[in-house]
């Protein structure tokens, strides 16, 4: 309290007849009376720091007070604090995991590793690993996680990370969409890459059949090779003969749909499957397959 | 929840008086939206828009909170003396198109909403969402669609935006935030309707996205999901069901324009019977969630886009009452399609190239 006793605070300009006026607890208005005169000021200091902790504890998602902590780092970083950036990673991994699906901490540790540079990354893969124990589908943390990679360029072991993910739950489909930008990014995506990227989803079908995420995968793969196509064509023939498991697979025969529909030569047999997925396979999106049917015998 | 043929109904009274009470004020526990006021401002209008119950008492009260909301940078802040954000200046504009009053057109700052949106382009093509924020395509499309909306749309300001949006669509059909990132309803939304702004969707592997789209549509529920092998929300109802009325508009310049809507009244149901909070009113993501502004808004919002999808009376789709029909959205905007047309009216006479919008 006494550390902002020289200074006046600023209301919240409202006008006469506000509307969606929210009943702010006295304290948080209280303190945002004192940050916006800091704004106003341009007061950047250890004590505008905590001041904006304070608030976060009220709002995270409240951007300027973020924007404002930011510039109270890199003042005090710049001006010789050689702690202050390492305490705020610190800081910033407790409120991430308040608040795990927050834009602005995630923006922050953006900020904070890009200020601190490349020997921050791994330490950061570390962090976001953690946080996807908590919920491995969290899309922010995934954007997070490809930006590392892709500024410092530290794809080792990423393979292996996301096949661990898969272990785990194989209908994980922000670790698939990992894997393949991965694959994608990582370097040149050759005829073997392909090849195995198939493989990889195949070796996930049994007994997650109708798993739209590991087919999807393997088709986009497959389409970026033909060696790697007429591998995924022959293993779903094989599930389907003799009324296997995969004559009655709608990813299997929307995969199908996919790779036959391609070529002339192929077409009535992508028809013939776009008709067993409305008829029988995917009713609920019976009259998407009967469309697509009909594009095919066009 | 039921008509007296037992056909599912939806509560207009209830919502609107939800809708209402938010309006007035909102209790202590929205301190977290402090950073969202222009948001709500727009979900809640809108949706009482939508229902045809816009409160004309309030509508002046409605544009001097937004104009307390402007930034002295240009654009809007989420509440009064805050940075200007893409996402609040596009709630605010939407808002003020919904509201659709002289006075409310002439408190938009238009060359200071031009500067602030040149402001955000960053090299990418993409754009910040603020000053020191992240780039996503939610920047891309709210950036398009307010400078759209008010007639400030330059070549200067559309540069490299189709480019940074085309790179999002990933390998499954829709868009993820960035370039390789999931495919997620929110912004597939944002993706589309910015290269419909842009007019450059002839890049778009629209095959693959109807086919994603469609798969989005869950068995059971009838509802849509944001991604693969998630849960169904009420809140993709528009997202995905926005979606789903951009890419009939897109077609429609090609072919297809008869084809038959797919999973129209399961999602109409899913909205009616399980998103509507019965007996209070208001709506939400799913059965156990509890009600909030954002998901009354989106959700209604999913049902007035899924009733006519293709824009035309012929085509209407209403499940349950007839009385459930609601005023038509426009599928870029998502604001009434009257409103659009008025607000075009107005700005289309002002000054909108670079030279005039930068001019001293
Ligand atoms: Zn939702």
């Amino acid at each position: 309290m006494a550390a902002y006793e020289d200074v006046v605070p600023i209301a919240q300009d409202d006008g006469p007849n506000p509307v969606v006026p929210i009943a702010y607890p006295a304290e948080y208005a209280r303190l945002m009376g004192f940050f916006r005169a800091f704004l106003a000021s341009g007061e950047r200091s250890p004590r505008v720091l905590d001041l904006t902790a304070d608030l976060l504890e009220h709002n995270a998602a409240h951007y300027t007070v973020w924007h404002v902590r930011r510039q109270c780092l890199f003042a005090l970083a710049d001006g010789g604090d050689a702690t202050v950036l390492g305490d705020e990673m610190a800081y910033s991994s407790d409120v991430a995991s308040g608040n795990p699906k927050n834009y602005q901490i995630w923006y922050h540790r953006r900020a904070l590793v890009e200020k601190l540079g490349g020997a921050y990354a791994r330490p950061e893969l570390t962090f976001i690993q953690d946080m996807l124990v908590g919920d491995a589908k969290n899309y922010h943390a995934w954007s997070h996680r490809l930006w590392v990679l892709t500024t410092y360029g530290d794809w080792d072991g990423e393979l292996a990370f996301v096949e661990s993910l898969h272990d785990d739950d194989v209908y994980n489909n922000s670790a698939w969409n990992h894997r393949y930008s991965v694959v994608a990014l990582s370097g040149a995506v050759d005829a073997a890459v392909c090849r195995r990227e198939v493989d990889y989803a195949l070796a996930r079908v049994p007994g997650a059949e109708e798993n739209e995420s590991s087919w999807v995968f393997a088709t986009a793969f497959a389409k970026r090779d033909a060696g790697a196509a007429a591998a995924l064509v022959a293993f779903c023939e094989d599930a389907k003969r003799d009324g296997g498991w995969g004559a009655s697979c709608g990813c299997l025969h929307a995969a199908l749909v996919d790779l036959y529909g391609r070529d002339d030569a192929t077409k009535p047999q992508a028809a013939a499957c776009a008709r067993a997925l409305a008829s029988e396979l995917d009713v609920t999106r019976a009259k998407f397959w009967t469309h697509k049917a009909e594009a095919l015998t066009a | 929840m039921l008509d007296d043929r037992r056909r599912p109904r939806l509560m207009r009274e209830r919502h609107v008086a939800y809708l209402m009470k938010g309006l007035g004020g909102l209790g202590g526990s929205y301190v977290a939206l402090d950073a969202s006021r222009p948001w709500l401002c727009y979900w809640i209008l809108h949706g009482m828009d939508l229902l045809d119950a816009l409160p004309e008492e309030k509508i002046d009260d409605c544009v001097a909170t937004l104009a307390k909301c402007r930034s002295p940078t240009g654009g809007y802040g989420g509440g009064p003396q805050q940075l200007a954000h893409c996402a609040p200046t596009y709630a605010a504009s939407l808002a003020i198109a919904v509201l659709g009053t002289r006075r409310a057109y002439e408190s938009v700052d238009r060359k200071g909403l031009y500067a602030f949106l040149l402001s955000m382009k960053d090299p990418s093509g993409g754009f910040r969402m603020h000053d020191d924020g992240e780039v996503d395509v939610r920047g891309t499309y709210t950036a398009l669609a307010v400078a759209a909306l008010f007639n400030v749309l330059t070549p200067e300001l559309a540069e490299g935006a189709a480019a940074y949006a085309l790179r999002c669509q990933t390998y499954e059909g829709g868009f993820g935030g960035e370039p390789g990132v999931e495919a997620h309803g929110g912004y597939v939304f944002c993706a589309l309707a910015a290269l419909v702004i842009l007019n450059a969707t002839d890049a778009v592997d629209l095959d693959a996205l109807e086919r994603w789209l469609a798969r989005r549509q869950t068995r059971v529920e009838g509802g849509f999901q944001g991604r693969t092998n998630k849960l169904v929300d009420g809140c993709y109802s528009f997202w995905q069901g926005g979606t789903l009325a951009l890419v009939a508009h897109v077609r429609r310049g090609h072919t297809r324009s008869d084809e038959a809507p797919p999973g129209l009244r399961a999602l109409q149901r899913y909205i009616l019977l399980c998103a509507q909070v019965y007996p209070e009113g208001g709506l939400r993501d799913k059965p156990g969630k509890n009600r909030d502004y954002y998901h009354t808004c989106y959700c209604l919002s999913g049902l007035a886009a899924s009733q006519r999808l293709y824009g035309d009376d012929a085509s209407t789709v209403v499940y349950g009452d007839p009385g459930n029909l609601l005023h038509e959205t426009h599928p870029v905007f998502n604001v009434r399609v009257d409103k659009v047309a008025r607000a075009a009216a107005f700005f289309a006479g002002l000054p909108h190239t670079h030279a005039e919008l930068t001019s001293a």
